[in-house]
């Protein structure tokens, strides 16, 4: 009789903590504005070279420059999603490397969930921030977009594809206890984004056996499934598009739940 | 020891210790040039369905991208220690430096090499190949090319991590300002015109560090050689003078530590 409301008592303690680790995170990166202002300077920018890109590029074809300013704001979108990543695989390979894991583990918390706090507050900060600078930035160079409320479209896709991003992150950082060194294995996953997801060049643009690979991979949920709605999509698609970013979150979540336990049962065997 | 042999065993020892775990050496390097011709197969996309980007060709991309990553790359091995030297400033770690009776500065560059930097190497050149730009009457403009490009490249991450001197710990920053200049140097330098061309040239110098030498690769004309030396010999000599400068204003950390 009493089990279940102390389960539940228990679920809503531990989301304080974790709220809590949270809550302090994002107040923190507020106070370090030297980096908040560098990644804003970048972010900007990678949009005043891009946006003249895509002017030259656009001004070689028959329709002119037309077309610019929707190229703009996709790129706007994928950098902003680009440049709001916390790069927090280097942490935990930090901690395994260092033992300071061994520690972490005595707390009340579990270390992934305090992990995944910490970098869920840096990316809302800069999410928040750089979304700001976005689209006044896109704004100055190009315009609005001719339907502003793709925007508002954009913004749930481009919640789930950080969110997915940040478990992919976590998966690669716990691979740490199995290879030290996680850098190359993030180039190589970064790298895949930014070709398969359609970083600076949209899917549609690819030749088609690249756009089908890229489209059937997890890739393109990241990138250009947010970004591509400033080029217009019917309900269907876009519920498409929701549902399939839905679904790459649930693998990743199963994923980084599977080399999290495997993680834990070698720290187990090995010791901290 | 004079000097040059210093400078070379400075060198030597940072390489060991860069080889000594032979297969983190080797996954860094070659899934770093994974990584940069992934990076460059975005250029080759766009260029696909664009004929050129305001007369910038293909091959003219796979040249300027090679010769930044090859730059990118001596820099990285030679002198991996710029990339920590803000750190070292704001920890205190320069006072064992400062004991010693060689160059604070060349002992803080040349105290760490990267081992990815072998790999950006590797793609460099082999982009550069593959360009269709050279050949081998062109090898020691393309070597000389790389030369300045690294050179610039050490100069400018200097100047931006000797900020710290004065303004605190802005590692962040520096480092930033830094990836705007490598940023910008792999962009096609026909994007760029009035103000911008001349910000280029001057506070975030990414012309020289890889506009310059990569026409002097394709034009071998004597111009660009004389504004590439010229370039990089300026801001290698504002280098130097900015870290001295700052090292007159640092102030002990009073930390006990050993550099190996």
């Amino acid at each position: 009789m009493t089990g279940f409301p102390i389960h539940i008592t228990s679920l809503t303690l531990d989301g304080e903590k974790y709220w809590a680790v949270w809550a302090l995170s994002f107040r923190q990166r507020f106070a370090q504005p030297a980096v908040l202002l560098a990644s804003a300077g970048y972010y900007v920018l990678v949009l005043c070279v891009f946006a003249k890109l895509y002017q030259v590029l656009l001004a070689q074809e028959p329709a002119g420059a037309a077309g610019a300013r929707e190229y703009l704001w996709y790129i706007a979108i994928t950098e902003w999603i680009i440049c709001a990543m916390p790069r927090f695989h280097l942490d935990i390979e930090q901690d395994v490397r260092l033992g300071e894991l061994a520690y972490q583990l005595t707390r009340p918390t579990s270390y992934l969930g305090f992990r995944l706090s910490i970098a869920g507050a840096e990316l809302c900060a800069n999410l928040l921030l750089l979304g700001v600078v976005g689209v006044a930035v896109a704004c100055a160079l190009v315009g609005p977009p001719a339907d502003p409320g793709v925007l508002l479209e954009a913004l749930p896709l481009a919640v789930l594809a950080s969110l997915l991003w940040v478990l992919c992150t976590a998966a690669i950082g716990l691979t740490a206890f199995w290879v030290q060194d996680t850098q190359p294995l993030y180039w190589i996953f970064q790298k895949g984004v930014f070709v398969l997801g359609g970083l600076l060049v949209p899917l549609h643009l690819y030749p088609d056996w690249m756009r089908q690979a890229a489209i059937a991979l997890p890739f393109s949920a990241l990138l250009y499934t947010p970004a591509r709605v400033v080029f217009g999509t019917d309900a269907s698609g876009y519920g498409l598009s929701l549902a399939q970013s839905l679904l790459w979150c649930a693998l990743a979540a199963l994923l980084l739940r599977f080399v999290h336990g495997r993680a834990l049962r070698t720290l187990d065997l090995h010791g901290g | 020891m004079d000097r040059f042999h210093y400078l070379i065993a400075l060198a030597r020892t940072a390489q060991r210790a860069s080889f000594a775990l032979r297969i983190a050496f080797l996954l860094q390097a070659g899934f770093m040039v994974v990584n940069n011709l992934l990076f460059f197969s975005i250029w080759w996309v766009l260029l696909q369905r664009f004929p050129s980007i305001g007369g910038y060709t293909l091959a003219d991309m796979a040249l300027l991208y090679g010769l930044c990553a090859a730059g990118f790359g001596v820099a990285a091995v030679v002198c991996g220690g710029m990339f920590q030297l803000g750190r070292h400033i704001g920890d205190g770690d320069l006072d064992a430096l400062l004991c010693q009776p060689r160059n604070v500065l060349w002992r803080a560059l040349a105290s760490h090499s990267q081992a990815s930097g072998f790999g950006d190497i590797v793609s460099g050149l082999l982009l550069i190949g593959l360009s269709g730009h050279t050949d081998a009457a062109h090898i020691p403009l393309v070597l000389l090319a790389v030369l300045l490009s690294a050179t610039t490249f050490v100069a400018v991450c200097v100047m931006a991590q000797a900020l710290v001197f004065w303004l605190g710990r802005i590692e962040r920053l520096s480092r930033s300002l830094f990836e705007f200049v490598l940023t910008l140097a792999t962009q096609p330098p026909t994007l760029f015109s009035g103000g911008i061309k001349l910000l280029l040239f001057t506070l975030l110098p990414a012309a020289f560090a890889g506009h310059v030498p990569a026409a002097l690769i394709r034009n071998c004309d004597a111009r660009d050689l004389a504004l590439a030396s010229c370039g990089t010999l300026l801001y290698t000599a504002g280098a130097v003078w900015l870290f001295g400068r700052g090292l007159r204003h640092y102030a002990s950390g009073s930390r006990f530590g050993v550099w190996a």
